[in-house]
């Protein structure tokens, strides 16, 4: 039991450190741009499809997953052009987006809803022996990485400037940035994150499948809402490492969820009940958030 | 340094009608002149105010700056010239920030590359010269500075903004930014205000309607009603705080609203 239970928590580190792009992309838009950027899913199955087609067309890891980032990054900015420059709502112009990415990603995939790689993926290069702790630690050391270049992004006057933007969008005008320029910019850089998540997702699974991004936004906020609850950052820089933190939480309470408690309980559950969870583990922090007002709040978003 | 040349912007309001908001101002900024702006609610002020920052462009006319014409330059080009300081919080500095890293954003705003760094103690002594005692701030964010703070904090901002451009010239805009203040912070900001556009020898313009402080402050009168300006007095020729109280009531009393039928 104590076996399994230890065996559950580093599978739900793994997993958790595996979807963290997203919330960490998701914290850019809904956070430092205060822009409630629905692309996510677009650009995570978009950013997963270019990752796949490059490693079937054999090009090196990391080629594929800048591949990925890139493709996601377009996705992002047209997101930013749609609302700023043809006038589609906030909240509409990632929905448009993503669905015009669903059809253009079932082309490339040559009409299937997935596909399997016979291709090695990166951790068939790091993790020849194919241990699960080795897993552990790719993963482990693409999150850091990560993390690492979002740290020299919010310390550069471009990160400040996307804050400023998400904050009080005159005062981005006053001190001369544009701020449509700075919005197509931070839409990109959070859409290349979570293009870089999907595109893991996909080294991991050698495979493909466009049912695997459902449900990704609403878990990608709850990492995002659990990190935030249980400590308040004071810096930016903490906030994403929080990021990282709440999607581990979150994919432990959904293991420990669906752990082998007890036989007649297990026979109860469906792997659909998985969204009912969600849905409280995103109800809940958010209950701990209203009833403690005093707590430092960082950026100045309405989402 | 600031010219409105016939100057005409029309608003539509829908259902056909529209208004019309400024109507071929002709307006002239010397450099260092601080120009007081009345006029009833709806005379045009707030227009003026935005036909300079770049956030509304003119129907006709032509807005110069320094022998530029930048009457369609984009609001964020038109930083370096000038600086608008809002009565609404909402609309002015970045909440969630802390005072330091605005100051920070405002000093490193007009150059691309910065040298080491800007160091606290910088920062701190900027906020010293606008306000002494000013520098206890700085670890705060913006939101919960008082009202007065706040509007400190703001002239801080415009003065690190005109210092980050090397042309030096640099417009101040005082968007009624002391109206809603209680009498101590009117006094405290209203002094900064002063030092900071004498000593820097900034160029603004204050709008207000409050005809003690037209008649206490500034170089010269201006009186706007109805899209135009109607009366404009600089010197010995300035009104007091009575007269111009009852310029305005003649000029409200006069006419009413004009909402021209298309």
């Amino acid at each position: 039991m104590l076996d399994s239970l230890l065996n559950l928590s580093l599978a739900a580190l793994l997993v958790g450190l595996l979807y963290a792009p997203i919330t960490l992309g998701l914290a850019i838009s809904f956070r430092l741009l205060n822009y409630p950027d629905l692309t996510c899913e677009g650009s995570a199955i978009i950013g997963a499809t270019v990752c796949f087609m490059l490693i079937q067309a054999g090009a090196p890891s990391w080629i594929s997953l800048l591949g990925a980032a890139l493709a996601a990054s377009i996705a992002g900015a047209f997101t930013a052009v749609a609302h700023s420059q043809l006038g589609v709502p906030k909240v509409l112009s990632g929905i448009v987006t993503t669905a015009l990415l669903y059809s253009i990603t079932l082309r490339l995939l040559g009409g299937k809803s997935n596909r399997m790689t016979t291709r090695s993926t990166v951790f068939d290069i790091l993790n020849r022996g194919n241990s699960g702790r080795m897993d552990l630690v790719v993963v482990a050391g693409v999150v850091a990485t990560l993390l690492g270049v979002l740290f020299f992004l919010y310390r550069s006057s471009l990160g400040r400037t996307l804050r400023v933007l998400g904050d009080t969008r005159w005062f981005c005008v006053s001190i001369g940035r544009s701020p449509t320029m700075y919005l197509i910019l931070g839409l990109a850089i959070s859409n290349a994150v979570i293009g870089l998540g999907g595109a893991m997702i996909v080294h991991f699974k050698r495979a493909v499948d466009v049912n695997m991004v459902f449900g990704l936004l609403i878990s990608g906020l709850a990492g995002l809402v659990i990190g935030e609850t249980i400590y308040s950052a004071r810096s930016v820089w903490v906030h994403s490492a929080m990021c990282v933190v709440g999607s581990c939480l979150y994919n432990a309470a959904v293991g420990f969820f669906y752990f082998d408690w007890n036989p007649t309980l297990t026979k109860l559950m469906l792997p659909s009940d998985v969204r009912f969870l969600t849905g409280l583990l995103l109800i809940i922090p958010s209950v701990i958030i209203l009833r403690f007002k005093n707590r430092y709040r960082l950026f100045g978003s309405d989402w | 340094m600031l010219r409105f040349a016939s100057v005409t912007k029309r608003f539509t309001l829908g259902d056909r009608r529209s208004v019309l908001a400024l109507d071929g101002i002709e307006f002239s900024l010397r450099p260092c002149e601080w120009v007081v702006m009345l006029g009833e609610n709806g005379s045009g002020k707030s227009t003026f105010f935005r036909l300079v920052t770049g956030e509304v462009l003119p129907d006709s006319g032509e807005i110069w700056v320094n022998g530029d014409n930048v009457s369609h330059v984009p609001p964020h080009r038109r930083a370096r010239f000038v600086t608008h300081i809002h009565q609404s919080r909402e609309v002015g500095l970045p909440r969630a920030l802390t005072v330091a890293e605005v100051m920070r954003l405002a000093i490193e705003a007009g150059r691309l590359e910065l040298k080491g760094g800007i160091r606290d103690d910088e920062i701190a002594q900027r906020l010293e010269t606008i306000r002494k005692g000013l520098s206890r701030i700085i670890r705060e964010q913006v939101w919960h500075l008082s009202g007065g703070e706040h509007q400190l904090l703001s002239l801080a901002v415009a003065a690190a903004l005109a210092d980050s451009q090397t042309s030096g010239a640099h417009i101040l805009l005082l968007d009624e930014h002391v109206a809603h203040l209680d009498p101590v912070s009117y006094d405290t900001v209203m002094e900064s205000t002063s030092t900071l556009v004498r000593g820097k020898g900034m160029s603004a313009i204050m709008a207000t309607h409050s005809c003690e402080m037209a008649s206490s402050f500034g170089d010269r009168q201006v009186l706007l009603s109805h899209g135009r300006i109607v009366d404009s007095r600089s010197g010995a020729d300035r009104l007091s705080a009575k007269e111009l109280k009852d310029v305005l009531v003649n000029i409200e009393g006069g006419r009413g609203l004009r909402l021209d039928q298309l």
